[in-house]
């Protein structure tokens, strides 16, 4: 069959949810038969409406490949996972699954609390298709792997949640999978059982299929070859991981910006001599707040590199240009902005307070100025990051914030090499004497 | 089993060679399941699995209390007093007990089962259509025990031929595929419909007076048989109670009848779990 060199080939899948008038109707509906019309009169409507959360999905994923899966909330990733690994029933189409489909949808949702750890074991793989014996051949090992010592003997209502997913995780781990389904699963559980569980991810994928669905597009980066953009239920974009991402970021960001698109057509006229330039222009300047005495009226992040498109990799020469009007008569403005990682933690900033350029300086009511830091993005770790700008008067004892734009810019950096903690070294040279 | 993973087609199939397939592939979890289903009942308590001896010993206490020492009642009113033991009509009316008892419990559980395992609805690929075979081996291990209870209450007040205890399996294994039948039945339609719970329990209570439990099939006023006969569970009280207690002759017709009738309900059942399986996760 030649269908056999695919992990997974999907046909034409789709999926209609009716919201029908109650569970009988549905009830009645699955079972082919209407009585409806003979109890009143309204035999048609119970169905009231109906939605396509999936339609026409077609993917190819051959044995050894990995899919990513992206989109925003509500795009039917969720949907496709499901039908994907047979929880749910598709409308139309169908999934053809060679091998064993193992899933991590929700972390030990198959668990039944009131059992002990080693029942679950038992319990789990057994839904895997593990015969009895083949569990306790490797039972030991998916203790070892799970790591909860005594616990595992008591009922996994005393567990924690992290001790649930080690469990959970451990029996997936040891059932021969051959395609593992994963949803957002990997960010819990504690950093030696997650390094664990990458270890093993990374082993898996070299010879089976991996299907990962994230809003972490750097994860989806490192661990899957092909990716999958999702839309509305529809596939937007299916095709090698740094082109759709890459048309998923450009997407984002204009989202995110809205109208900015507009403007950076204007700015890319200024800059036309630098050919496929990396640039974000914001009009977002309205989450924050503003004191009335003066604002940001635009700001833009440019890459000085030329042929960047989309990501930073970090440690490239960035320009950040913030142009204010004075509303009122302003002295001494302090100009500035911060970096922040995805948790908010502050890794950098920088302000006009330090340079001399504003000392005993005053902008008429009116007139605007524009502030240029060309500085080298630090060594970030892979990741979104986030710049705020703000405008400011005083001294840096005794602050006055004007106008505060939170998330002015967003940054994707994607880091070709490993980087450890908040911001990797620039490391000169590594030598060694003996 | 060499389709097992390469199911393009989701619906799942309906047809009874489908049930005895899972059944085959799911037996390691069925037993995994029906053990802790059965050690989980009383995990923790102080008897535990002695209570399964228990409750029925004080059953059948009660029931020989109330009927013969204070209602009175004789099994067979036209034989004289001094042939009929007391222990003898206990055990008569314990052997109905049993055969009810299996039923209502599996019936009555049957409108829970899938409700109170939704992960395995939703979150998790599991054959459904195992939950009603565990409940029948979780009652169907109880039942043992208190048949093995009526069996050496019978060898020690009276006489029994040891060829009348292989007669039973004849008559209970159609029993239980009746059994499983009904509780396909009713455990899907509970997840539809939550009246159900109610209207079985009621249903229990009436089928425990309206069966030849407390009496025999012959007290009832002639016009009312074919009505009696009807109840699910008439035909194999009173063939149990032949057997083993009145040496009834058997007679094949209606055996055959029952067995074929058990298997029609169960293919119907069976078939109608598995068509209106696909809904649950929408309603749960």
């Amino acid at each position: 069959m030649s269908s056999k060199k695919y992990a997974l080939l999907v046909k034409d899948l789709g999926k209609k949810y009716s919201i029908y008038d109650s569970p009988i109707s549905r009830l009645k509906n699955l079972i082919g038969i209407n009585l409806d019309f003979l109890v009143s009169k309204r035999a048609v409507g119970s169905i009231k409406k109906t939605i396509w959360s999936l339609q026409d999905i077609n993917l190819e994923i051959e044995h050894g490949k990995s899919l990513g899966i992206i989109g925003r909330n509500g795009s039917g990733k969720s949907t496709l996972l499901q039908l994907l690994c047979g929880t749910l029933d598709p409308t139309t189409g169908t999934v053809i699954r060679n091998g064993k489909i193992a899933a991590l949808l929700e972390l030990g949702s198959g668990f039944n609390l009131d059992f002990t750890g080693k029942e679950n074991i038992y319990i789990n793989a057994s839904i895997l298709g593990l015969s009895t014996s083949e569990i306790n051949d490797r039972y030991s090992k998916i203790v070892e792997f799970a790591d909860i010592g005594d616990f595992i003997d008591q009922p996994a209502r005393t567990y924690s949640s992290g001790m649930v997913i080690r469990v959970a995780f451990a029996v997936m781990a040891h059932v021969d999978a051959d395609i593992l389904v994963i949803d957002e699963a990997l960010a819990v559980g504690d950093a030696i059982f997650t390094q664990k569980c990458m270890r093993f991810i990374r082993e898996f994928q070299k010879t089976k299929t991996i299907v990962l669905v994230s809003h972490d597009i750097s994860s989806i980066q490192s661990l899957c070859s092909d990716t999958l953009w999702l839309k509305n239920g529809a596939i937007e974009l299916f095709g090698d991981t740094k082109s759709v991402t890459e048309a998923y970021q450009d997407f984002v960001f204009k989202e995110l910006y809205g109208s900015a698109s507009k403007n950076s057509n204007t700015s890319k006229n200024k800059l036309a001599g630098i050919p496929g330039t990396l640039i974000s222009e914001t009009n977002n300047l309205s989450s924050g707040w503003k004191t009335g005495l003066c604002e940001i009226t635009s700001s833009s992040l440019v890459s000085l590199e030329p042929d960047q498109i989309n990501l930073y990799k970090g440690g490239e020469t960035v320009r950040l240009s913030i142009t204010i009007r004075a509303l009122e008569d302003l002295q001494n403005p302090i100009i500035g902005f911060i970096i922040k990682d995805k948790l908010g933690q502050i890794i950098a900033g920088e302000n006009t307070s330090s340079s001399k350029i504003f000392k005993d300086f005053a902008l008429l009511k009116s007139n605007e100025v524009t502030t240029n830091f060309e500085f080298g993005l630090p060594l970030l770790a892979s990741g979104d990051y986030a710049i705020s700008i703000s405008i400011a008067t005083g001294n840096l004892m005794n602050l006055v914030q004007h106008h505060w734009v939170h998330d002015a810019h967003i940054i994707n950096v994607y880091s070709p090499i490993e980087r450890y903690g908040l911001v990797g070294l620039d490391i000169k040279s590594i030598n060694s004497n003996s | 089993m060499t389709n097992k993973y390469n199911n393009s087609n989701h619906k799942p199939q309906t047809n009874p060679i489908e049930l005895i397939r899972s059944i085959y592939a799911n037996r390691g979890l069925i037993v995994t399941l029906s053990k802790r289903e059965i050690s989980g009942r009383y995990k923790g308590s102080y008897f535990g699995i002695l209570w399964s001896l228990l409750t029925p010993l004080i059953m059948l206490t009660i029931y020989t209390l109330v009927f013969s020492e204070i209602f009175k009642v004789k099994w067979n009113p036209i034989e004289s007093a001094a042939n009929e033991k007391k222990i003898q009509f206990a055990l008569i009316i314990f052997s109905g007990m049993i055969i009810f008892n299996f039923f209502s419990e599996i019936i009555s559980r049957s409108t829970s089962i899938i409700r109170l395992h939704t992960n395995y609805v939703k979150k998790v690929i599991f054959p459904l259509e195992i939950l009603p075979i565990i409940l029948i081996c979780d009652a169907g291990f109880h039942a043992l025990i208190s048949f093995s209870i009526l069996i050496i209450g019978i060898i020690t007040t009276g006489t029994l031929e040891p060829l009348k205890i292989l007669l039973l399996p004849l008559f209970l294994f159609p029993y239980v595929i009746l059994c499983l039948g009904i509780s396909f039945f009713i455990s899907s339609i509970a997840v539809y419909i939550r009246d159900s719970g109610q209207a079985v329990s009621l249903l229990i209570t009436a089928l425990m007076f309206l069966s030849p439990i407390f009496y025999p099939l012959s007290a009832v006023p002639k016009k009312f048989n074919n009505l009696i006969a009807l109840n699910p569970i008439t035909y194999v009280i009173e063939k149990i109670r032949g057997d083993l207690f009145f040496n009834y002759s058997h007679d094949i017709y209606s055996l055959i009848t029952y067995y074929l009738a058990s298997i029609l309900v169960l293919i119907v059942g069976f078939h109608f779990f598995q068509k209106t399986r696909l809904g649950f996760a929408d309603v749960l």
